[in-house]
């Protein structure tokens, strides 16, 4: 259905009221120049309504597509250099290219050179090493985990390593690490002497003095054992994972025995490694946690032993009975729920419906619960069915005002104003013959001359 | 319901009336023109839009649809029609509104005056 006629209607209306009113114009000394505006600001508001295309609209949207075509060419020799520009950059300085996959290396300002290779191949078994924990050295060894990092040992520095533990542990923790620095840089004096050609071996001893350090403090904190033992690195190394690594290195190679050598002082980090595990297990059998059940799997957060203390602290309230998980829950709610309402401002900002609601419910839930508003009592059914009379009441109101509201207000969506020259009715079925109408439908009007309608009630 | 001049002022509510209502307010609220000037104008309108649309408007139209609501009162008919299928003669095509209002003053009374 077409309204191109609407346009030219509209036009010759505007028109001739323009030209009946120009004389009342004249009479009542108005400037022409005023006439003219009133027809420029009504046609413009016409416009802007989009219900039809108007022949005093400019029509640039038909010529406008084939315009744009002829655009693309034109840039085309300006798109040319970007290329050449990436060629140069690419031969010119592979380096550039090649950082982002040697991401590691640039982030460690010790590093000279050679030894940084060891990471990619380390950084290779992320997806293992991640799920790993220090307390599983009794897992079986990802096979592509030594393919990886041996052949790359050999050329490590060992100083390196511990200089940066020794740096992380005074960033961390200041004076309280003295004592754990001193023990490692004793530490260090025995990697110093060590054979340079068994650098793997001095791996070995670089990480376990990072174990010993952390079982050391382990042993002052008492606590968070995972959570220590990944921070001390962080601050040189930005990929958590790799001092994971480190530690599983470590934690894994002395249940190994096999072709390596153990020094006195790894039989004893074993020893400590070993009490350490059954530390745990007695912990988590304590929580009633099996042991199996993926206990190392929190790798941040708090421990198990602050949700007790968290625990402890909800039941204070009478006597010492536990709270279930699912009575935290509703309390957490509760609560969360009455700050919200604070938000609200106590329910100024909902919707008039649903505030009444909720007062009237509250209400109700003070009379059930013998609230302090119920002194004389007796009279609680009464209530009950007064307030439940007005609620429906009011309910039904509003629904009818609301459905009146929507078929008066809604002339503009839908309209038809017209003539009748005949309306007729044969029971339900209507007939109607209209005449010179405007019809707006769907955001575009039409006008007809005649029109025939039937419709049932 | 009919002006002075003997026609409708029904057309004031559709967009042509409504917009031209606009810019007269906007006149009167530059003090470009008074009021009553304003007044004239749309009588002016209701007699050019009832004689533009008799002689310049041929289309027939015809719809059916279910009616909602009815109402005749002061010789208007108020139609409320739902589930409207509109359809041009001679025009391919249809269109289909869920709602439409009909505001029908009477042709008679109309030509009589």
């Amino acid at each position: 259905m077409s309204n191109v006629h609407v346009g030219q209607v509209y036009e010759a209306v505007i028109q001739g009221v323009i030209d009946a009113v120009r004389v009342d114009f004249e009479e009542n000394g108005v400037e022409d120049g005023v006439l003219e505006d009133l027809k420029k600001k009504w046609q413009m508001k016409l416009s802007q309504l989009n219900v039809a295309q108007f022949p005093w609209d400019p029509k640039p949207e038909q010529p406008a597509p084939p315009a744009q075509p002829a655009a693309p060419p034109a840039p085309a020799p300006q798109a040319a250099p970007p290329p050449q520009a990436a060629y140069t950059q690419s031969t010119l300085s592979p380096q550039t290219s090649a950082q982002p996959l040697s991401l590691p290396n640039i982030n460690q300002p010790h590093s000279n050179g050679v030894p940084v290779k060891q990471e990619p191949g380390l950084v290779r078994s992320e997806p293992v090493a991640i799920k790993q924990e220090p307390g599983a050295g009794s897992q079986p060894v990802h096979p592509g985990y030594h393919n990886a990092s041996h052949p790359s040992l050999p050329t490590v520095n060992p100083s390196i390593a511990a200089t940066r533990a020794v740096q992380a542990l005074q960033n961390k923790y200041g004076e309280g690490a003295a004592a754990s620095i001193a023990s490692m840089s004793n530490g260090n004096g025995k990697v110093g002497q060590g054979n340079v050609g068994q650098a793997q071996q001095q791996q070995q001893q670089v990480q376990q003095q990072h174990a010993q350090h952390q079982q050391h403090s382990q042993h002052q904190q008492h606590s968070q054992q995972q959570q220590y033992q990944q921070h001390p690195q962080h601050p040189q190394q930005q990929r958590p994972q790799h001092p994971q690594q480190i530690q599983q290195q470590h934690m894994q190679r002395p249940q190994q025995g096999g072709p390596q050598q153990l020094t006195p002082e790894q039989v004893y980090q074993r020893q400590m490694q070993q009490r350490m595990q059954l530390q745990a297990q007695q912990a988590q059998q304590q929580r009633g946690i099996a042991p199996n059940s993926l206990p190392n799997a929190q790798t941040d957060g708090p421990s198990d032993d602050c949700w007790e203390a968290v625990m402890m602290r909800r039941n204070a309230e009478g006597q010492a009975v536990e709270m279930g998980r699912i009575e935290i829950d509703d309390h957490l709610h509760a609560q969360i729920a009455a700050r919200a309402k604070q938000m609200e401002g106590g329910g100024l900002m909902l919707p008039l419906k649903q505030a009444t609601k909720v007062r009237s419910l509250d209400n109700r839930r003070n009379r059930a619960a013998g609230g302090p508003s119920q002194v004389d009592g007796g009279e609680d059914d009464m209530k009950d069915e007064d307030l439940d009379d007005d609620a429906i009441n009011s309910d039904l109101d509003d629904s009818d005002d609301n459905k009146e509201d929507d078929d008066e207000d809604d002339d503009m969506g839908h309209m038809m104003l017209c003539m009748y020259d005949k309306v007729q009715r044969v029971k339900n079925k209507w007939k109607c013959t209209l005449k010179d109408g405007v019809l707006t439908v769907n955001g575009k009007e039409y006008v007809f001359h005649k029109a025939t309608g039937e419709y049932e009630w | 319901m009919a002006a002075n001049t003997g026609f409708y002022d029904l057309y004031r509510h559709g967009s042509l009336g409504l917009t031209l209502t606009d810019a007269l307010d906007e006149l009167i609220g530059d003090e470009s023109i008074a009021p009553q000037l304003a007044m004239k104008v749309l009588t002016q309108f209701d007699r050019v839009v009832a004689e533009t649309l008799q002689e310049k408007v041929k289309q027939r139209l015809t719809f059916k649809g279910s009616l909602d609501t009815y109402r005749f009162c002061d010789e208007v008919w108020t139609f409320l029609i739902r589930n409207v299928t509109f359809k041009m003669d001679g025009n391919q095509g249809s269109v289909v509104a869920d709602k439409v209002k009909i505001v029908s003053c009477s042709a008679k009374r109309n030509d009589d005056k």
